[in-house]
């Protein structure tokens, strides 16, 4: 029982990572109907702009609230900056060209982001400053949960509840809904698409940077790969969900997290990576709008 | 017709890339492939270093009976495909006369089959699957090989430590990990201890607690981990907070100094095998440590330090020839006697795997203490 | 064919074996390596140009069936034919023939799926191979596959790669320019209207995928015998995005354009190489950079759809 809820609770607590950064694929996809491969990169690099700013300032070796805060903010500035680049310079242009060139822009951009880094951050793994100390909150039954599960919770439903507050109650948000329904009618209607497209991307941008720092804090190695494998799982997470749903994106986010650190728990962890994997290909099969998606008519 | 034209002419322009430089005669070509870049960038980039470090002391010192050495490296970028065409490269356009190569098994496998053809000798410096060796006569390495190393943990382990079980936490995804693993598994059952859970995780995980719950679940003594640094540091912090106070035990891949950086304390009283300590003080170690920190403002890595002996084990057979070619530098590996390195005294074994003593150290802060030493002959 | 096509052809055919000659003698070993790579790159190039150009289903799976095709080849030279080398040409079909029948069951569901849901797809079919092959250890698992035979001679690897990459091309470039082709083209332009007009669609969908996995299949088990080693590593989505780059830049739905390409894309990191870059990874770099210089400039990549004759 023990060990169940142990899986759980790791599984809970990654999954929400995942649902972080799946909510960013969500949203670009929903708006701009493009799945972002930067995203896991503009993750990266959130991470790393923390690092530097952190220890520019020699804040590591003063954990606190305060540095945590600090730290946070330099993420979301860091991540918003460069995914706002990165829609501009190699979206933008492509937005009238088919699909499939736009994805291979954002292959492109993900790949110049890993090795580019890789030669501008060095190759080495680095150690992430403590940004806060992670007491433990309480014990039960032998496992320990620390304040960093809590707060890593608490952003993530906050992030929901906010983002579908922003889409569906706010003006700016109904811009959103109706770019990414009609794009062809919105600047008719006296939306600036570019500003809309733009806002989208920082917030999701920001959203990645937000759980860059999360993660850098519970585990503090950074490195330029360090995107790959957990952008790989949230996108998995956002289209279990739903691609273009934001609770979606959470649920999915959360089923994924679970999902593997069963797998894990009990016995089948080399094949993990299939995993995340195989769950989409069965999704996809049977119903490809996600768990959450729904059905868009094609009108013809 | 212009399908033709333009074949020609790609074919042209790669010739014109390939022309044969002119030869030096006083100059010994000797070529190295490392990983400079993509996902085994740290160890290609710290294997380059080791090499040209060492490269520049024998100039400095005279170089080999009066000729310098030019030392030509290709980055691999770590691919496969890379490997082959640069160490083609090396061996037929270039014309070294040896090769030191690769960091990782799998690669130094492909570069060994080239060389190996074109019998020219190769010294992988940290390549530790035995099957590389195995490849012809022109292939050496100067590391141990995976089995030697899950034999002394194991021995370390039942002999030392006295407990008898242990918990497997192995990289799948490396061949390394997977290698010690295996020995290490069927040593110690072999020395009477037993195995109570063997599971897996993946270079570039980051979080093992699932895995870890479930060792923590069969209760073993201690725990063998013999995968990268970069993983095992963030495995010993979780093993930690996870209330988990069993030592761990790994291999020589925990050698680096990011290791205690990223693990910390988490780390300390863990015991791994390598081919030094920090607190020896043997001479040579001492400077090797002091001239890479010096040269290139980074701590010194295991990956460095094979490297290093690997150039001066190269320079040392070609000392002993009448004549600098293949051939002779091929014997030369092949009767190298009690060579003194950093990492240790080396004898070439007839398979032309390194024969050497492993240390077994425990981890304190940055430093790693004796604890003991194992020869393979025990 | 008619009677000019078959002249071109027989003189192309005699410019081959003489540049082959020439090759084994004028060039050395470096050089011929390298013209081996280049011919398999191009057979992978068109295996992904036929289906993501032609037939405009972005795949991104080349890599799954490239590990399977080699690692076939592999198992049936080491084990069961006792590593001779003139099995090749048979177990690389053979590879091939069971990439082909993956080729199907990826195609057989996936045909409703659009876009970017299909790269998806063949993005996870790739790497769920690579996963089986990375557990497998009576392949090697991590460990790699290694000690695959090699042709003896450069010429006979000049001559069977080349035959099979002549093959591939020409084969490809027919369906393209057949019924078959234009009626995959009309796909691409509209697929509503092309199944009204009653075409086929889910059918010849299935029919590109198996024509794409089975060449794709061919040089997977080609590359495992030029490099004498495999394992699952090098069978990863970057060698995906590497095929990928190899067409986009020749040119979607142009087959001589691949081949162009990938002569193009072998030869650079080499003439690269001897420039002085210290160290900077400079296929990893102007690879990725090409792409999007590529998409966002000249999306039609060097030849559009057009052949170079």
């Amino acid at each position: 029982m023990q060990e169940f809820l142990q899986h759980t609770l790791n599984g809970l607590s990654f999954g929400s990572v995942y649902a972080l950064i799946a909510l960013g694929y969500t949203m670009v996809y929903g708006i701009l109907a493009m799945i972002n491969f930067a995203h896991s990169d503009i993750y990266m690099m959130g991470a790393f702009g923390t690092f530097y700013f952190i220890n520019f300032l020699k804040l590591g070796e003063s954990p606190s609230p305060i540095t945590f805060a600090i730290g946070l903010l330099a993420a979301m500035l860091f991540s918003g900056l460069v995914g706002f680049l990165v829609e501009k310079f190699a979206y933008k242009p492509l937005r009238n060209s088919p699909k499939m060139n736009v994805l291979i822009t954002a292959i492109g951009v993900s790949i110049l982001f890993e090795f580019g880094g890789q030669i501008v951050f060095g190759v080495n793994p680095k150690s992430f400053p403590q940004l806060m100390v992670d007491t433990e909150i309480f014990n039960f039954m032998d496992i320990s949960v620390r304040l960093l599960d809590i707060i890593i919770y608490l952003v993530t439903i906050i992030s929901l509840v906010s983002l579908s507050f922003l889409i569906g109650k706010t003006q700016t948000g109904r811009a959103m809904q109706a770019v990414s329904s009609r794009p062809d009618m919105a600047p008719l209607m006296g939306i600036n698409i570019n500003k809309i497209i733009s806002f989208t991307f920082v917030v999701g941008s920001v959203l990645a940077g937000v759980a860059a720092v999360l993660v850098a804090m519970k585990y503090p190695k950074i490195d330029p790969m360090m995107g790959v494998k957990i952008g790989t799982s949230a996108f998995v997470a956002a289209v279990f969900g739903g691609i273009g749903s934001l609770p979606g994106a959470v649920l999915g986010g959360y089923i994924l997290g679970l999902g593997e650190y069963y797998l894990i728990g009990y016995g089948a962890s080399t094949y993990k990576e299939a995993l995340s994997f195989m769950l989409l290909i069965l999704i996809l099969l049977i119903k490809p709008t996600g768990l959450m998606g729904t059905k868009a008519k094609e009108k013809i | 017709m212009k399908k033709m034209i333009s074949l020609l002419s790609i074919a042209a322009l790669v010739a014109f890339a390939g022309c044969t430089k002119k030869e030096n005669k006083n100059e010994i070509l000797l070529g190295s492939y490392s990983s400079n870049t993509g996902a085994t960038a740290t160890f290609g980039v710290y294997q380059m270093r080791g090499i040209e470090m060492a490269i520049n002391e024998i100039n400095a010192a005279g170089g080999i009976n009066g000729k310098q050495i030019k030392h030509i490296n290709y980055d691999n970028k770590s691919d496969d495909n890379e490997t082959l065409a640069v160490v083609n490269r090396l061996i037929s356009q270039d014309k070294v006369v040896a090769i030191i190569g690769e960091a990782t098994s799998g690669r130094s496998k492909i570069g060994a089959q080239v060389a190996q053809q074109n019998k020219i000798p190769m010294l992988t410096s940290s390549a530790t699957n035995p099957e590389v060796t195995k490849v012809g006569n022109f292939i050496f390495r100067a590391c141990f090989i995976d089995p030697f190393q899950g034999l002394v943990m194991a021995k370390f382990m039942v002999n030392d430590l006295k407990m008898k079980k242990a918990a497997i936490l192995r990289d799948v995804k490396n061949d390394y990990s997977v290698g010690l693993s295996d020995v290490f598994k069927a040593e110690l059952v072999k020395a009477g201890g037993e195995i109570v859970d063997d599971i897996a995780y993946q270079e570039g995980d980051v979080d093992f607690k699932s895995q870890l719950a479930s060792i923590k679940g069969k209760k073993p003594d201690a725990i063998f981990v013999p995968g990268y640094y970069n993983e095992v540091a963030l495995i010993a912090r979780q093993a930690k907070e996870l209330g988990m106070n069993q030592p761990l035990l790994g291999g020589d891949g925990w050698s680096s100094p990011d290791l205690f950086k990223i693990a910390k304390e988490a780390i300390n009283g863990s015991y791994f095998s390598n081919h030094y300590t920090t607190e020896s003080t043997d001479p040579k170690t001492v400077e090797f440590v002091k001239n890479f920190k010096a040269k290139y403002n980074e701590d010194a890595d295991v990956m460095a330090a094979l490297a290093y002996d690997a150039t001066y084990m190269m320079a040392e057979a070609m000392k002993g020839a009448k004549e600098i070619t293949p051939e002779n530098i091929r014997a030369g590996l092949a009767s190298i006697k009690n060579f003194a390195g950093v990492t240790g005294t080396i004898t070439m074994n007839e398979n032309r795997d390194a024969v050497k003593s492993a240390v077994v150290v425990r981890v304190q802060g940055p430093e790693y203490k004796f604890v003991t030493s194992v020869s393979p002959t025990n | 064919m008619n009677f000019m096509a078959k002249n071109k052809l027989v003189l192309f055919l005699i410019s081959f074996v003489v540049i082959g000659v020439i090759c084994q003698f004028a060039l050395n070993s470096y050089i011929q390596a390298l013209v081996v790579s280049f011919m398999i790159n191009a057979i992978m190039a068109l295996s992904l140009n036929f289906i993501t150009g032609v037939a405009n289903q972005f795949s991104l799976g080349q890599a799954g069936f490239m590990a399977l095709g080699a690692y076939t080849s592999a198992i049936l030279t080491k084990m069961f034919l006792s590593d001779q080398w003139y099995f090749i040409p048979l177990t690389a079909l053979a590879g091939a023939l069971v990439s082909t029948v993956a080729g199907y069951l990826v195609a057989l569901p996936s045909f409703k799926l659009r876009g970017d849901y299909l790269a998806i797809v063949t993005m996870g079919f790739a790497e769920i191979v690579r996963v089986l092959f990375l557990n497998w250890n009576y392949v090697g698992g991590p460990r790699g596959f290694n000690a695959i035979v090699k042709f003896p001679e450069f010429l006979i690897s000049f001559g069977i790669t080349g035959f099979f990459l002549i093959i591939t091309f020409l084969v490809l470039y027919h369906l393209k320019i057949s019924w078959f082709g234009r009626n995959l083209w009309a796909l691409n332009e509209d697929e509503i209207a092309a199944e009204v007009m009653g075409t086929p669609i889910a059918k010849n969908k299935r029919f590109a995928f198996l024509f794409s996995s089975f060449f794709a299949g061919l040089g997977g088990a080609l590359y495992g015998h030029h490099l004498g080693y495999i394992s699952p590593a090098s069978f990863g989505f970057l060698m995906s995005v590497q095929i990928l780059i190899f067409a986009v830049l020749g040119g979607l739905g142009s087959m001589s354009g691949s081949v162009l390409a990938a002569g193009i894309l072998t030869a650079l990191p080499e003439i690269l190489r001897s420039l002085p870059t210290g160290g900077i990874d400079v296929r990893m770099i102007v690879f990725p950079i090409l792409l999007i210089l590529i998409m966002i400039l000249r999306p039609q990549g060097l030849l559009g759809r057009k052949e170079l004759f």
